[in-house]
This record gives C-alpha cells, structure tokens and sequence, in this order.
C-alpha cells in the first residue's frame, strides 16, 4: 500500500518519548524514497503515453498537435491514475519531511534543555543530524553571547519565573572554585550553598549541582 | 531627601517620564512578554523598551556594586537583586517567546518583507542563518533524494503556482483579549458584524479581528 513504509517511519518518532529520539532508520528511509520513485517513473510513463497516443490521433486527423500540459487529453482511467500516483508521491513527501523536520525539532529542543546532547541520543543520529545540532549551538550561542551581535543573556537559564534570588544547592561533583557575584565559592562534592539562582541554572543543567527539593 | 531620590530611580515600578500611558517599563515588558506569547504570529520589536529596559539593568548593577560597600544596605541590596532577577527573566522569555517562533515560521518571516520587518537586528540575523541551517539540512537529509518535481522545500509540487508548503501562522485562533481604549464599534469578522470595545472589556475572539489594534496597542492578550 501507498504511503504504508512512511506512516510507519513516522510513528516510529511520534511514539517515541519526547526527550528521546529511535535511531534514524535508514532502511525505511530508503525505501520511502525508493518507493516515490517508483512511482514517479509510473506518473510519467502514464503521462507521457496518453499524450503520445493523443498526438498520433491529432496527426492522422491532419492537426497541428499541441504542445505542453493543455495539449493533454487522456481518457478518464489515466487521469485518475495520474492523480492517484501524484497524491501518493505528495503523502509521502510530506511524510518524510514530518519525519526529518520532527527529529530536528526534538534535537533543538534538547540544546534549549541540557544545553549538550545526552549520550543516548547521540547515539542515534545521523552524521547530518549531528553536524546540524553543532551548528544550531553556534547559532543560538551567537545570538546569546555578550558583545556585538549578541543579546547577552543565556535565554535558556531560568525557565520558570523567580521567587527567590537566592536557592540551596548541593554539589554533586567537584568542580573548582566558581566566582558568583555573592562570592567566591569552592564547590566540593557533597557541600551544600545558598547561591544566586539565576547564576547556579548553568551548572545545574551540567550535572554539577542539584537545588534541595522545597528550593526549586 | 538625596537617598531618596536614588532608590526613586532602582524602582522599575515606578514610571519612568519615558514610559506611555503612565505604566512603567516592567509593566510594559509584561504585557509585551503576553501579547508575544499568545500571539500566533511574531509581533513588531519592542525596539525603544528593550534597549530603556537594557539600560536600566546596568545601571541597576552598577547601584547594587556601589550599595554591597556598606554593610548596612544589605536588606537592600537583596530587594534590589530579586527585582533585577525578575525584570531579566521577562526580558529572556521575551527574547525567547519570538525566537521560538522565529524558528517555527522561519520561511513565512523571511519571505514576508512586513514581517521580516518585526524583527530586531540580531533577530533577522538569527532568522537568515537559521534558514540556511534548516534549509540545507532539509535538503540533504530529504528532499536533494526526491524526483525533481517534487524536491522544492517550499511547494508540494514544482506544477503547484503558489508556495504551497510554507508553514504559516494561523491567524485565526482564538486569543483571550483585554480593551485597553474605548473604541466604540468594531468590525469583528467579514460579515460586518460589530461588537462593542469598551476599556476594560475581554473577549474571547480570533486573532485576526483584534490584530490591527494590538499594534495600535488599543488591546493587550492574556
């Protein structure tokens, strides 16, 4: 059936949760491709009859034959051939592109959230994809740098609306001495702090703190 | 009296000889941060309050280095910081509210020269090379496999006359609206039907028929 390998390929993605993404599956990827061009090559060779025959009848009745697309005249089976092979090619355009365009969303949406890609997500993507998730960190690290060109603000800290500027966190790893503007801290593992919250977001979303429940 | 006229000028809340209609810019930003948010298309730059709401932040900075000197000024120094927070944090869902949607419409911006026109400098920056990334990567990962006929990014078929494929914004959800000036009878749908807009009343209608005057700023979303 027309459209079958694609809806399924898309399902793949669609089921899956939204933090994670099925590896890009290559196989049924091809074969939706395949699949189009089969039946492009069946639209053109329909086309292409019907308007030979037309053609030949015009010239045997001592016509001028006509030339492009108005000169078409099939019988009613081709033309609803014709239009069965162009809504299938248009179906599984779309699929595919729902198919790319959903894992590039889910991709994006993981620089906005943990700023790198999680390792089992890395895992499943394509060399384009990976190449794109590269340069979308450029992009939106250009727009957000301080300086020219750029806003100055890291636009993915923060997601939710203050209440207080300052949160207790504990360090989950060491990590140095870290100047926030209350101070200089040296985060060892296990210590605990009071830290401005919109300066901590950063490294919470790196793994090396967490915010103490009630704090959040 | 000297301090007091200090603190006057930390306070965001309080208006600004600047700001219009005797709401101050934090306000102003709130209410731009709504209308951005529930708005289904990119609405024109706040250029002129960003860059006073800009300003302001670093002048906040400044007084709140200048006040951690003294030790007595603390309480202060934290209400200022959480003010400071909050005002960053309506700046950067703003920022990211029309970015966000910058991305989802990229080529329906680009392609549209009033729309291109909404955008800050640094945005119609981000929204070309935003293109460029997505376009080329739809590209090479679909549609450079596809017959040629059908291999265009922004029609279905190349046969197709109009840019069938370009995702638009839909104009015509419904969006919760406040009246902000008495505006009497206003057209609301093609028919030519009317409803009366009186300030301080809230609709519930579709965006297409308040649109024109949420840019004259006669409605805010909510």
């Amino acid at each position: 059936m027309f459209g079958k390998t694609g809806i399924e390929l898309l399902q793949e993605v669609a089921q899956c949760p939204a933090d994670s993404l099925p590896a890009f599956n290559e196989e049924a990827f091809r074969n939706v491709i395949d699949e189009v061009h089969l039946q492009h090559e069946r639209l053109t060779s329909v086309y292409n009859e019907s308007r030979e025959r037309h053609r030949q009848r015009q010239v045997e009745a001592g016509e001028e034959p006509e030339e492009g697309g108005a000169g078409w005249r099939g019988t009613e089976a081709e033309a609803s051939e014709l239009m069965v092979y162009h809504s299938a090619i248009l179906r599984n355009k779309r699929l595919l592109f729902a198919y790319v365009k959903e894992r590039l969303d889910r991709i994006q949406e993981l620089r906005w959230t943990h700023r790198t890609l999680p390792d089992h997500v890395k895992a499943n993507l394509s060399p384009l994809e990976l190449q794109y998730f590269r340069q979308y960190d450029k992009l939106l690290s250009r727009y957000m740098r301080s300086g020219a060109g750029g806003v100055g603000l890291d636009l993915t800290a923060d997601p939710s609306p203050p209440d207080d500027p300052y949160v207790q966190v504990r360090v989950l790893r060491d990590y140095g001495e870290i100047v926030f503007t209350s101070g200089k801290v040296s985060l060892q593992r296990g210590k605990s702090h009071w830290l401005p919250k919109d300066e901590v977001h950063p490294l919470v979303m790196d793994g090396v703190l967490e915010v103490l429940a009630g704090n959040s | 009296m000297e301090a007091s006229g200090t603190q006057e000028e930390f306070d965001f809340l309080a208006s600004g000889p600047t700001s219009t209609s005797g709401r101050s810019d934090a306000e102003l930003l709130k209410g731009a941060l709504m209308n951005e948010r529930v708005a289904p298309e990119v609405l024109q730059f706040e250029t002129d309050l960003i860059s006073r709401i800009e300003q302001n932040i670093d002048y906040q900075e400044e007084q709140i280095d200048l006040l951690k000197e003294s030790d007595d000024s603390k309480l202060l120094v934290e209400i200022y910081m959480s003010e400071l927070a909050r005002v960053r944090y309506l700046l950067r869902a703003y920022l990211r509210t029309r970015l966000q949607k910058i991305e989802r419409h990229v080529m329906h911006v680009l392609d549209n020269a009033d729309m291109a026109a909404r955008l800050s400098d640094k945005e119609s920056q981000f929204a070309r090379d935003y293109f460029v990334l997505f376009g080329s990567h739809m590209k090479a990962a679909a549609a450079n496999h596809l017959p040629e006929a059908f291999s265009s990014l922004v029609r279905q078929a190349a046969a197709h006359p109009q840019k069938d494929m370009v995702p638009a914004p839909d104009l015509d959800r419904h969006v919760f609206c406040r009246v902000l000036e008495d505006r009497g009878n206003v057209t609301v749908d093609e028919e030519g039907n009317v409803a009366e807009f009186n300030r301080g009343d809230l609709f519930v209608i579709r965006y297409r028929a308040v649109q024109q005057l949420l840019a004259e700023g006669a409605v805010e979303l909510v």
